[in-house]
């Protein structure tokens, strides 16, 4: 628990600057809304794009306010800023403090390893969660204002899997660097994987064959149920949890194993 | 045999043994780099063990294996009977370590840095950083990152001293130390020890260590090459002199009457000067240059080096061999 509060304490003024961002951010896509809610040709610009492109890019309606958060947030930009966020933390909080050889000194206190690296990644759960809140707060403030009207179920829905998408993939990260003692690896290999998983949720909208690969990809666990029009998918948010769940075991297990770099 | 007190908080999982670390076989290989092979080295409670050995000879190996950051390839190592793999936990709440490198994140402040690496350890007293601080004469409300050398390491000895730790485990401590702090360094391993605590410290400068351990162990590419006590060594140490008469006649005849010193060895005479090196008890030699007005005498410190050298000679056949 100490650790936990150390971490915070640690980052506290990074956490800040990323929430505060993040809100303004958000705020000013909201914003943005009425300007062109009612200006229907814009949906062209879409509408003409193949179903993978769609796919990607979050569907073909940017007037309605589902269609609008979809492109404008949820489908990659949102999520591709917050993954900095957490990626770069799960990087840094081992293999970051191996590297700058700052990880002897915490590790010579009375702390058993695998604690010690639960409590590192619940830091950083807080840390991401703090930076949810500050997408959902704007969002739900505005809800009315900016007529989205959106039921706070379903606007709940999608903040909560991509939180669960975001941490899966910031597990992962911790685990692979922490398995290394560097943070170039786990990096590499995660953001290849954002990359790649990305691709085939999308182009699977159009090529069968990659149809059969579509569940590898977290992407599809995220949004593959469109949350912010059908609410909560059960099977999306077990498959998150459970990703995270090993990425933690697994995380616990090789650092556990490992020789600390001097 | 050195009789054995608890006054520490963790008397309860200190058990009744005689020795702070045990090592048995201990070896530690990894990659291409250069770990520990075989060593054998019992610390006794309450003293302080000098490790020395050139940069890469193991010393920093054994010590990151005794607070289990690495794990050994074999062998065992215990401390206050506890594994150090095993029950890793147990072995840490009774250690305070300073690394060899002290690098700590450069935006926070002393006090900072003390909450950050000793909150897991209950036995920390606001009073005793404060006391200790001032005694080192270091701000500990400064950002380490604006701190000279010397001032960091001081908040690296408050981090090591601080915790009323049963072991205190020091990676080259006194580099960057001025002598007025490497002189309260050595009151405050005193002070610990006095209070019942166990100090291992590394070095690789034999001077430093002989000034404050009782006993020393040399390694060498990654082996216990020796192990003795300090005062031992001094003794068998060899001790370099030189002697100026006021009248240049006497030179002969004082260089002749300590050639035939059975301790004196080396005897040279050049420029008004005999040079010579003794080893034991220097009291013929006094009664020898008391027969003459000597207008400078100068006994060069016992080095603990040559100590170690000679003893190597002895084993391989060559006695009072100087590298």
């Amino acid at each position: 628990m100490s650790l936990i509060l150390s971490e915070l304490r640690l980052r506290r003024a990074s956490l800040i600057v990323w929430t505060v961002s993040i809100a303004l951010l958000v705020l000013m896509i909201v914003g943005v809304y009425p300007s062109i809610r009612d200006n229907t040709s814009l949906n062209a610009i879409y509408g003409d794009l193949s179903q993978s492109a769609q796919q990607l890019l979050g569907g073909s309606d940017l007037t309605s306010p589902v269609g609008y958060l979809s492109t404008q947030l949820f489908a990659f930009f949102l999520p591709a800023v917050i993954l900095v966020f957490v990626l770069g933390r799960c990087a840094a909080t081992i293999a970051g403090e191996e590297e700058d050889r700052t990880l002897d000194l915490l590790l010579a206190q009375p702390l058993a390893r695998p604690a010690a690296y639960l409590e590192k990644a619940a830091a950083i759960a807080i840390g991401l969660l703090v930076v949810t809140l500050s997408v959902v707060i704007p969002l739900l403030a505005f809800n009315s204002a900016v007529k989205f009207d959106l039921p706070v179920a379903d606007v709940s829905a999608v903040v909560v899997q991509m939180y669960l998408f975001c941490l899966a993939l910031g597990v992962w990260t911790q685990a692979i660097c922490a398995a290394f003692g560097r943070r170039g690896v786990g990096l590499g290999i995660v953001v290849g994987y954002i990359v790649v998983s990305y691709l085939v949720y999308g182009l699977s909208a159009s090529i069968p064959l990659l149809m059969h690969l579509r569940p590898l990809s977290l992407w599809r666990w995220f949004l593959g149920n469109d949350p912010l029009q059908n609410g909560f998918g059960a099977a999306e948010c077990l498959v998150l949890v459970v990703t995270i769940a090993v990425g933690l075991g697994a995380g616990v297990w090789l650092f556990g194993r490992r020789n600390l770099h001097a | 045999m050195r009789q054995i007190t608890v006054k520490h908080p963790y008397a309860r999982i200190v058990s009744g043994d005689q020795f702070a670390v045990q090592a048995a076989r201990l070896t530690k290989t990894y990659g291409k780099q250069r770990g520990i092979l075989d060593v054998d080295l019992d610390v006794t409670r309450g003293e302080v063990l000098g490790l020395v050995g050139a940069n890469g000879s193991g010393k920093t190996t054994f010590m990151r294996t005794l607070l289990d950051l690495i794990r050994p390839t074999s062998g065992t190592l215990n401390v206050f009977g506890h594994s150090s793999t095993r029950e890793s936990v147990a072995v840490r709440k009774l250690c305070t370590y300073l690394p060899g490198d002290f690098v700590v994140p450069s935006r926070l402040t002393g006090y900072q840095i003390l909450r950050r690496y000793s909150f897991a350890r209950d036995n920390v007293r606001a009073t005793d950083i404060d006391a200790l601080a001032q005694r080192l004469d270091v701000d500990l409300s400064r950002r380490v990152g604006d701190l000279s050398k010397g001032n960091k390491q001081k908040v690296a000895l408050v981090l090591a001293f601080a915790p009323r730790a049963e072991l205190i485990v020091l990676d080259e401590p006194t580099s960057g130390l001025d002598p007025i702090l490497q002189r309260i360094f050595a009151e405050l391993v005193n002070e610990s020890v006095a209070n019942g605590a166990t100090v291992l410290l590394s070095s690789h400068v034999m001077s430093e260590v002989e000034q404050i351990a009782h006993r020393v162990a040399l390694l060498r590419n990654g082996s216990i090459a020796i192990v003795d006590d300090v005062a031992a060594l001094l003794a068998r140490s060899r001790r370099r002199a030189h002697v100026r008469p006021r009248v240049a006649a006497d030179l002969s005849v004082i260089a002749n009457g300590l050639a035939d010193v059975p301790n004196v060895m080396e005897v040279s005479e050049s420029d008004g000067i005999v040079t010579f090196a003794c080893q034991g008890s220097v009291d013929p030699i006094l009664k020898l240059l008391a027969r003459f007005e000597i207008e400078q005498f100068d006994l060069m410190h016992a080095d603990l080096e040559d100590a170690f050298f000679a003893n190597e000679g002895d084993s391989s056949g060559q006695v009072g061999t100087t590298p």
